[in-house]
């Protein structure tokens, strides 16, 4: 249901201020969202005063370099640092995007961090994220075949394996299902698009002989049609993919089913 | 550090529940929006045609039963229409009791406006 208003104990009052030793041309301001649920305390946020030339080109590395040299209680998910495991996905700047593919110099003025929008916070910028994975563990993403295997591998001609360009590159970074309105609202029951793009993934599949199947699980007014083309999905999405015309094509399938 | 994780949320196998409908839904949504588009331009040049004729002009208007007929027909498909658009927007928005009552009383109205276009319909029909 919409909420309009954060929860009292959800307001975010301003924190501490860590300043540069001294400020040059290359010191950037980041205000970052700190919360930790074992102090009962309201989220913050901090503010960091860093000089770029002390760390790489990307905003993890500005992460890093915080928690390393100023501040080491800052929590964060990162791992690959390139852009394929989704680990260090957050709102930065007021737009959900990877940390390590995102340039710093690509904001102007103070950069506001901040965990997934309306996710449960684990700490700082750790958004829990088990129902999301519980959204994609439903879809069943796997190859579901009733035909006996085959001596090698399921052949696929190469007309059929163009179908899953722009949905298997999916690396379920949850960017686009946190930025979705209809999934802020109703995410105990709307799948959202990440989950309904890897549903599609599977659907578009010619080796997969569970389609009908597919379908039928999908339809329902709340799993698929909340989706209502608002495109931020679309939008936000760091591999470039649209996920609101995966979950398009589903909706055009299912009449026919 | 202690364990936030959101235990509320749903399993995967509950996940898979679904409620078998919303196609339908969903063609109806966009079949009544390709019909309004001729309805509402023939309803657009009926009323450009009877202004300024007053209720003279109008009551003859209704009264021929092609235009009686497509008068209830737009009618009909637009209230159906925004009942379902009401509808999506209540179902966005809205959870528990609250949801349940709005949609009843959005039914109500809409229910109330096409009883209203079958008696307007009636009257004119009946009129001298």
């Amino acid at each position: 249901m919409v909420e309009l208003t954060l929860p009292r104990d959800s307001k975010i009052k301003p924190g501490k201020r860590y300043k540069a030793a001294k400020r040059t041309k290359t010191t950037r301001t980041y205000k970052i969202y700190r919360f930790d649920p074992d102090s009962g305390e309201n989220p913050r946020w901090d503010t960091y005063e860093v000089d770029s030339a002390d760390h790489g080109p990307m905003l993890l590395d500005s992460l890093i370099h915080i928690k390393n040299n100023i501040d080491s209680t800052l929590s964060f998910r990162r791992s690959c640092r390139e852009g394929i495991c989704g680990s260090c996905a957050m709102n930065i700047g007021g737009r959900n995007t990877l940390a390590c593919t995102k340039g710093h110099d690509e904001f102007s003025g103070d950069i506001t961090i901040a965990p997934l929008p309306h996710m449960p916070v684990v700490k700082d910028l750790v958004p829990d994220l088990t129902g999301f994975y519980n959204q994609y563990a439903s879809i069943e993403p796997w190859l579901e075949a009733k035909t006996p295997d085959p001596e090698k591998e399921r052949l696929q001609s190469p007309k059929n394996r163009d179908k899953l360009d722009g949905l298997y590159e999916c690396i379920l970074c949850a960017c686009c299902s946190t930025s979705c309105p209809s999934y802020w609202w109703n995410q105990d029951k709307y799948l959202g698009p990440a989950a309904l793009l890897q549903a599609y993934r599977w659907i578009a599949d010619s080796r997969d002989e569970n389609q009908k199947a597919r379908l039928e699980a999908l339809e329902d007014p709340f799993k698929l049609y909340r989706c209502h083309t608002i495109m931020n999905c679309a939008q936000v999405c760091p591999k470039g993919l649209n996920p609101a015309k995966a979950i398009a094509e589903i909706k055009k399938m299912m009449p026919a089913k | 550090m202690s364990d936030n994780r959101d235990v509320g949320a749903r399993s995967s196998k509950d996940w898979k529940k679904s409620a078998h409908h919303g196609a339908g839904e969903w063609l109806a949504e966009r079949g009544t929006s390709l019909a309004l588009i001729p309805l509402t331009l023939w309803a657009a040049y009926a009323a450009y045609g009877i202004a300024g004729g007053g209720f003279d002009a109008a009551l003859a208007f209704a009264k021929l039963p092609l235009n009686a007929s497509l008068i209830a027909l737009t009618m009909l498909i637009s209230v159906w229409h925004m009942y379902m658009g009401v509808k999506v927007i209540i179902d966005d928005y809205l959870a528990g009791p609250m949801r349940g009552v709005s949609i009843f009383l959005t039914f109500l109205l809409s229910a109330a406006l096409v009883i209203a276009t079958g008696i307007a319909l009636w009257l004119v029909h009946q009129a001298a």
